[in-house]
């Protein structure tokens, strides 16, 4: 029986046949993030259990699991929107436990977090300016906020076409370009990625994954979580799967199918 | 020059007061996120600090640093920082029901610090206020009137320069929906939200002290009254353009000036007009505006970061204990309707009628507020309605007052749903205040007629007699208030119970997903609002029947603002939430009555009761509820550790099953 490939499908409709080989991270670069027995919860919900890996400097890590396997948590934790129980995490050799979000960011982690992550009420050009507001000329050409919209436009031509439109009214894909477009034209050091290809159509997919590794050639480390099997891996050099709140594996790229194995474990028979 | 002219030009400065509230109104919606109806407390603390200040000997210059650029501001941070920085992503109902208390708490608190003096001739700013300083054709144009304009006019346009040209009023919006995301982009949204309030404190002290010269004395219910003007001249803006609402206030003043001089002059219409103008205006705005029907709610996208609020106190029921509660409840009952008709004497029998009969009230908030997630500010009003009506059949057609009292409920229900129709549609913000316009516009230009409250001399109603039984008595009064509570509470108990109770908690968590399940949703609304004030009528006529006189001011508007604030801080999401708010609020006044006037209950409950209400996003069950739960558990944990079975919360369906009102998966991603 190839149960695990019938399972691989339900996560990931890319077939696998065109996997890269796995490039390996390279272990001697310094890890620009590291989490350190990470706790954190929800009320009474506890989401993480000790949760520990490196992001080395300079790579694209993807972050695995099932659903509610504590991935987004993790992002969250990283650009502190959920606070850290016990455990720490270290951005480029600082401590960033517990400092709020603001001043995180402006560390320079940005977080495009799940689903719709605009300010619906604004307008679409609005948007964009809040985000540049801080970030022009931050490690980027984009001198003035206008350099940085004209940038933007140009890599998202729809939304030069509807920056004057609230940006709630736009479509579900729509939004979600915008929300990457603040992010991705001044590139930061970490990016966090949370379901980039949620709700995006495939050929949308694949050029916000070229620009993605564009980016990460320019030098930006990133946090890559995915339902997409198939593309994290594409673009990761190592992979962190997490199951129930816990790091269940943490190396070099493989076999999907390995992968498929960890995240999904065939049920005892 | 032509007569409407004439008519006309007092209104400009009289519509820069309502522009004035207007955009401080539209300032602090657009920037907080709050519709801040303790706009008009804030604006009254600082002109009443102006006045102790000028009055103390200070220069006028002194006294409006310490109101305007220091008290002002002051109060705007405490709000924030304080509160409502709290409560940003709460519901808008959570924030309404948070700026109701302060509206309550906030005068009556200046009312223990400064006393309650009456103030006359509050001073002016800058020119001397009833001075004429030149003609406009024939028109005296008075200091008052030409500081109005110009004060106004000059604070539009610094507002406007502040928001048009610089990055603040962008990051505020965004503030308002999203303070993590704001975050996420590197800003300090708390920070951002800080000013938001800094400058609304400003702005409301700046026209308390501007506007306090125009009466002949220093009221808070002038600045209250104030408010419904400002509210309509903010709905022409759609509550979000400062220039529209600007012009909007001109606009009501002019009109309002026009109507005034062209109608009768000393009848009922023409003196209630400053109050039932507005009220057409807002009704017309509301149903005639597309962007006001999108309500202005949009939801946090990162809200899954908050833990899961806990639950109520009815979920953590346990099936001995209850049965125990249960029969000391039901012991202490009757011992108490025992004492009551035996030995309590006499004005405490009274006191606690009427503490039932406000219970009854009460419950039309509990059915309204705590069972479907709506906010009215006209109880009082309703309950008006039920008064008079049975009042006024029992005096022309002999009614009984028992089948008066239901006609007069029916009444409040039909009065209801002409209400409800128009405004419903539009969210919880457009029905608060489009009830609070209507409570203003029905005191003051309905209740006042002969034919129902018959103004300041008001009217008699007799006491029920039902065949050979007189309920003349106060203890035999006593019995049949308890019996009409009795069934009131059944009728809620029984709807939230049954098929409407559990549509209603759907419709509370979410009125899309109740819609998709096949729930109408707007007749289910219209349906418990009719309801919801049918039985504050019933209450209101139950009420005129134990006083045997009533008049249009026992029905005041902002007697509607403090039902509302007494009965979430007690709890509004129970029956007995109701019951202990009605009994205990009634029962307290009369304690404190022995204070001196300065802190007596009418003074201190509200601002307990007030501040209160300020915990309501994070107590939705009330802050009585609350405690009762922490109780509870304390009493159960207490009897585990003395050797009782284990107790574990029942797992049987409770009587209420609750639902929070935002769904927070445990653990996403």
């Amino acid at each position: 029986m190839n149960g695990a490939i019938a399972r691989a499908n339900q996560v990931t409709d890319q077939s696998f046949q065109s996997l890269p080989p796995g490039s390996q991270g390279s272990p001697h670069s310094s890890a620009l993030l590291e989490l350190d027995h990470v706790n954190a919860s929800y009320g009474p919900y506890k989401a993480l259990f000790d949760v520990s890996f490196k992001v080395p400097e300079g790579s694209a890590v993807a972050l695995l699991g099932t659903n509610g396997a504590g991935k987004s948590t993790v992002a969250r934790v990283i650009s502190g929107l959920v606070p850290v129980e016990s455990g720490s995490v270290v951005f480029g050799g600082r401590e960033i436990t517990g400092l709020p979000v603001w001043k995180i960011a402006r560390a320079g982690v940005a977080h495009a977090p799940e689903g719709r992550s605009i300010f619906a009420s604004l307008t679409v050009e609005e948007n964009l300016m809040l985000g540049f507001a801080l970030r022009v000329g931050e490690s980027s050409p984009s001198k003035s906020v206008k350099e940085a919209l004209e940038k933007a436009y140009a890599a998202f031509p729809r939304l030069g076409e509807r920056r004057r439109q609230l940006a709630g009214t736009l479509s579900g894909g729509e939004q979600r370009m915008l929300s990457l477009a603040g992010i991705l034209t001044i590139p930061p050091k970490l990016l966090i990625v949370d379901e980039l290809s949620l709700g995006l159509a495939p050929v949308v997919v694949d050029e916000v994954f070229d620009t993605l590794e564009r980016i990460l050639e320019e030098g930006t480390t990133m946090l890559v979580i995915e339902q997409h099997i198939g593309r994290a891996l594409e673009i990761a050099d190592s992979v962190v799967v997490l199951s129930k709140g816990r790091v269940v594996h943490d190396g070099p790229v493989r076999d999907l199918e390995e992968i498929v194995q960890e995240i999904m474990p065939r049920p005892e028979e | 020059m032509p007569q409407i002219v004439v008519y006309g030009l007092p209104g400009i400065p009289l519509g820069c007061i309502f522009a004035l509230i207007a955009v401080g109104l539209v300032l602090a919606y657009t920037t907080s996120g709050v519709f801040n109806l303790a706009f008009g407390a804030e604006a009254y603390a600082a002109a009443l600090l102006f006045y102790v200040a000028v009055h103390a000997g200070w220069p006028k210059w002194a006294a409006f640093v310490v109101s305007v650029v220091l008290f002002g501001p002051a109060l705007g941070l405490a709000m924030d920082r304080y509160l409502f920085r709290h409560i940003r992503t709460a519901s808008t109902l959570a924030k309404l029901i948070a700026s109701l208390g302060l509206l309550i708490a906030i005068p009556r608190l200046t009312e223990v610090i400064f006393g309650n003096a009456v103030r006359m001739a509050p001073p002016s700013l800058i020119l001397n206020p009833n001075h004429i300083y030149f003609h406009l054709g024939s028109y005296a144009v008075s200091g008052i009137e030409i500081s109005t304009v110009g004060v106004t006019t000059a604070a539009l346009i610094v507002l406007i320069g502040l928001f048009g040209f610089t990055q603040l009023g962008l990051r505020m919006r965004a503030v308002v929906e999203s303070p993590r995301m704001v975050q996420l982009t590197g800003i300090n949204a708390d920070r951002v939200s800080m000013v938001a309030w800094v400058i609304s404190g400003a702005f409301a002290s700046l026209a308390g002290v501007l506007l306090a010269p125009l009466y002949a004395q220093l009221l808070d219910y002038n600045f209250t009254g104030l408010l419904v003007s400002g509210i309509a001249a903010a709905a022409i803006g759609g509550f979000t353009s400062l220039p529209l609402a600007f012009a909007g206030g001109i606009g009501l003043g002019v009109i309002q000036e026009i109507l005034g001089g062209y109608l009768p002059s000393g009848s009922i219409l023409s003196s209630g007009l400053q109050d039932a103008f507005p009220f057409l205006v807002l009704v017309v705005m509301l149903v005639a505006l597309p962007s006001l029907k999108r309500e202005h709610e949009t939801n946090d996208p990162l809200a899954s970061c908050d833990p899961p609020p806990p639950p109520l106190a009815s979920t953590l029921r346990n099936q001995s204990f209850d049965r125990w509660t249960r029969y000391a409840s039901w012991t202490i009952l009757f011992i108490f309707v025992l004492s009551v008709v035996t030995w309590i004497p006499g004005n405490w029998v009274f006191t606690l009628s009427q503490g039932m009969v406000f219970s009854i009230i009460f419950l039309s908030i509990t059915l309204l507020t705590g069972m479907s997630g709506q906010l009215s500010l006209a109880q009082a009003t309703f309950a008006g309605v039920g008064a008079f009506a049975a009042g006024q059949l029992a005096d022309h057609f002999g009614l009984s007052v028992i089948a008066g009292m239901f006609v007069g409920g029916l009444l409040a229900a039909a009065v209801g749903i002409i209400v409800a129709i128009p405004t419903l549609r539009m969210g919880t913000l457009a029905l608060a205040l489009g009830t609070f316009a209507l409570a203003l516009l029905v005191g003051s230009v309905v209740f006042p007629y002969s034919w129902a409250g018959n103004g300041n001399s008001g009217i008699s109603v007799p006491r029920p007699l039902i065949g050979p039984v007189s309920f003349q008595d106060d203890r035999a009064f006593f019995l049949l208030s308890l019996v009409i509570l009795v069934l009131c509470s059944l009728v809620i108990i029984m709807i939230r119970r049954g098929m409407v109770g559990r549509s209603l908690l759907a419709l509370r968590s979410s009125e899309v997903a109740a819609s998709t399940i096949g729930i109408d949703v707007r007749r289910l609304k219209i349906m418990v609002f009719a309801l919801s004030s049918g039985i504050a009528g019933i209450g209101g006529a139950l009420f005129a029947s134990l006083q045997q006189s009533v008049s249009p001011a026992d029905f005041s508007y902002d007697l509607s603002l403090l039902f509302v604030v007494v009965v979430v801080t007690a709890g509004v999401r129970t029956v007995e939430g109701a019951i202990e708010a009605g009994i205990g609020y009634y029962l307290l006044l009369q304690i404190m009555d022995f204070l001196p006037a300065r802190y007596s209950g009418g003074v201190i409950l509200p601002i307990l009761f007030g501040l209160g209400a300020l915990s309501y996003a994070r107590h939705p069950e009330g802050l009585v509820e609350f405690q009762k739960r922490v109780w509870t558990e304390r009493l159960l944990r207490l009897r585990d550790r003395l050797g009782g079975t284990p107790s574990t919360p029942d797992s049987d369906l409770p009587d209420e099953v609750v639902i929070p009102a935002v769904h927070h998966p445990p653990a996403t991603g």
